[in-house]
């Protein structure tokens, strides 16, 4: 976090029909990291996301992407090099799935091989079979129709991807595996994320900062921990309130992001919070009946990699040890 | 026609690019799309369907109202349709409308056929069309631009004014076979060979006294009845000079008027030769006049008024009379005297022996201009005045109605027989 951010916006205010959406708020996005904003509807998550985008034109203060000022003239550039999930998922009717993940990469000028390439990669990684490249999107789920959704705004590798409450309209056994899906190939590419979500849980998961919004303005943006453990306001608190113990399960769930790209060491510590409750189990059912292999991350860095019958047989030995008080 | 077809068009597409998923727009606007990429590769696909169901209904439409051009002479299938009612032909009438149907039905599928190629491929037919319909309406301008004079005769919907176009033709041609005479025939209706004549379209077309001064230059006050052929013909001829500085040429022989029409047998049974002869049979006659005779002073009005007949009588169509009175649903119709239909289905023409009708006889109507430009060919068709009477026009009918000869020849034959024409 060293680096310049990403995105800078500074003092920026937005109103729709003189009523404030977005007043005076400042926040700046470090290369590679996931940040959440999370809020309320009508907080002005959408707006932050919206104006970040150049749809909507702020009353005043300034934005910076990649550092260029967005202006009308920077606006196609900043906009080529940005991915940008809807909740809509909107893939283009007209387009097979191939059309859609190739329609970005061209119109960028990117390299053939490369977005062919690119395309096979992000393909085997959202488990989805070739033979849907030929499919359009209504003969998909909509779960596979998102993932393919995830798949476009990463097609031309860009550094820096708006997610808009992209999971939002979907079942919850399909969002989970979407967040999986994004963690991982987050991983792998390394890029900046911009996520929206009014969804604690999901915050929680898939945010490394999360950023508190209300009234249109940041009212704490901190890591998940702090969040939860230190609430700056007592807004923060009642939001994140309730199930406490079960955020905190959260915060280390996201931290046992999907291992897949590399090679897997055995288990050897694991945080004594993971295990605080049943809920977790509830959480990591799917991974763990798919027996898929995990990467267990303290501070950012990855500390080991354990399997779905690690969990369980360290669950097991966690009960014993209740049990025995 | 054009302006007729844009507007489903226009609607459509403006439709299918209005409703478009806001999202979808919005989604290849933060995509970095530029405006021409969002409109190519986004909305006209997606519209692509509705537009093409907006390019269907024009051309359906436009087939469809292209068979009413043939009331204005433009030609087309509809000619057909117009014929074959005109004829009481429904094999005419069915080919007009059967092959629209199936014109609308193979555009339509042609259409839908475009509708399924790539863009690429649909790019190139529509600038293939294009290009073909630019030629087509340029090309035969640039062409005419640099023909020679051509001499435009007309006629309206029938075989009768066909028959005399073709006579006016082949008497044109005797006298010097080097002018170039364009026939059209089945032109349209009364009022539309009018204008044509006066906006120059056409240089010559038949025209009969007595429509001269009932419907082009209607006159309430003149008095038509008891006027001779003559003073009827000189009346128009001058009205005509005065008022549209048109020369009227030497009417024929024949008067196409109303007649009373009645079956041969049943004229026997009651001795019938004139309408006056119908007194005996009044009130228990069983008519099926058309609405417009019933309408006419010089109609049903004038029969009832001067002769003091009595019907009880059936509105019919004009088409649907001669069906009516074949079949004995009526014993006495109203008709033209040259129509084909009496001598077909053995009627008689009952006498108007009081003068009820007026007289309408045909002669060649033209601008005084063209007649001062051309005095060749008035002299020419002037050679036909006082010839043709109502049988041998009635005869000239049939043998084009039902025997199906060609207007051209029947013509040829009447001039070389009564040697008008070389043979």
């Amino acid at each position: 976090m060293s680096n310049s951010p990403i995105i800078q916006l500074s003092n920026l205010s937005v109103a729709y029909d003189h009523q404030t959406a977005i007043n005076n708020l400042s926040l700046s996005v470090y290369p590679h990291e996931i940040v959440v904003l999370v809020g309320e509807s009508g907080g002005g998550k959408t707006t932050i996301l919206r104006s970040i985008s150049g749809l909507v034109t702020p009353a005043s203060g300034h934005i910076t992407v990649n550092g260029l000022p967005l202006n009308a003239r920077n606006l196609r550039q900043i906009r080529l090099n940005m991915g940008y999930v809807l909740q809509q998922i909107s893939l283009f009717p007209n387009m097979t799935i191939k059309q859609n993940l190739t329609l970005l990469p061209e119109i960028k000028h990117q390299s053939k091989t490369l977005t062919n390439q690119t395309i096979r990669s992000l393909m085997a990684a959202a488990k989805l079979p070739m033979d849907y490249l030929t499919k359009y999107p209504n003969e998909l789920s909509g779960g596979e129709q998102q993932r393919v959704g995830i798949l476009r705004a990463f097609g031309t590798r860009p550094a820096l991807i708006l997610m808009d409450e992209p999971f939002s309209a979907l079942d919850p056994v399909s969002r989970d595996q979407l967040q999986d899906l994004t963690l991982a190939i987050h991983q792998k590419f390394n890029n900046t994320i911009l996520f929206i979500t009014h969804d604690m849980n999901e915050a929680l998961k898939m945010g490394q900062r999360i950023g508190v919004v209300k009234d249109g303005q940041i009212l704490q943006l901190d890591t998940p921990d702090n969040i939860v453990r230190h609430p700056a306001t007592p807004y923060v608190r009642t939001l994140f309130s309730g199930s406490e113990a079960r955020k905190i399960e959260n915060i280390y769930i996201r931290r046992l992001i999907l291992a897949g790209y590399g090679q897997p060491t055995p288990f050897k510590d694991l945080p004594i919070e993971l295990v605080a409750g049943d809920q977790i189990l509830g959480n990591c059912y799917h991974i763990l009946a798919q027996n898929r292999q995990l990467a267990v991350q303290q501070n950012q860095k990855t500390i080991g990699y354990l399997n779905g019958q690690s969990i369980l047989n360290f669950l097991a030995a966690k009960q014993a040890h209740q049990s025995n008080k | 026609m054009v302006l007729y077809g844009i507007l489903p068009i226009y609607s459509n597409t403006y439709t299918a690019l209005t409703t478009i998923d806001p999202n979808l727009t919005e989604a290849a606007e933060v995509f970095g799309l530029t405006k021409r990429q969002r409109l190519l590769r986004i909305e006209l696909p997606l519209a692509k369907d509705n537009i093409l169901t907006g390019i269907k209904t024009a051309t359906v439409l436009i087939i469809g109202t292209a068979t009413l051009a043939a009331l204005i002479g433009a030609g087309g299938l509809g000619t057909f349709i117009l014929l074959g009612i005109d004829r009481s032909n429904s094999v005419l009438t069915l080919t007009g409308a059967v092959g629209s149907a199936l014109l609308a039905v193979g555009f339509s599928w042609l259409i839908t056929r475009f509708g399924r190629l790539k863009a690429k491929s649909m790019l190139a037919v529509g600038g293939g069309i294009l290009l073909l319909l630019l030629i087509g309406t340029v090309g035969p301008k640039v062409y005419t631009a640099t023909q020679p004079e051509k001499i435009v005769i007309a006629g309206k919907l029938g075989s009768e004014p066909d028959i005399l176009i073709n006579m006016y033709k082949d008497l044109i041609k005797a006298d010097n076979s080097n002018v170039a005479i364009s026939l059209k025939p089945n032109f349209g209706k009364t009022s539309f060979l009018f204008s044509a004549l006066k906006s120059r379209q056409i240089d010559i077309y038949p025209e009969f006294t007595g429509t001269v001064l009932e419907d082009l230059i209607p006159n309430s006050h003149r008095q038509l009845q008891n006027k001779s052929a003559n003073q009827i013909y000189q009346q128009a001829k001058t009205e005509l000079a005065a008022k549209y500085n048109l020369r009227y040429l030497a009417p024929l022989n024949y008067n196409n008027t109303y007649t009373i029409v009645t079956t041969r047998t049943f004229a026997r049974q009651h001795q019938l030769q004139t309408i006056s002869d119908l007194k005996k049979l009044s009130g228990r006659l069983h008519s099926g006049f058309d609405l417009e005779f019933m309408s006419r002073n010089d109609g049903y009005k004038g029969l009832v008024k001067k002769y003091g007949l009595r019907f009880r009588n059936t509105d019919l169509d004009p088409d649907l009379r001669y069906q009516a009175i074949r079949r004995g649903q009526v014993q006495i119709i109203d008709g033209y005297a040259t129509d084909s239909q009496i001598r077909q289905y053995h009627l008689v023409a009952l006498k108007d022996d009081q003068h009820l009708f007026p007289t309408y006889q045909g002669a060649p109507l033209m601008t005084a201009k063209f007649a001062r430009q051309h005095p060749t060919i008035t002299k020419q068709l002037n050679r036909l005045a006082g010839k043709i009477t109502a049988n041998q026009m009635r005869e000239m009918n049939y043998q084009v109605n039902v025997k199906n000869m060609s207007a051209a020849k029947v013509a040829k034959a009447y001039l070389q027989h009564h040697h008008l024409l070389r043979k």
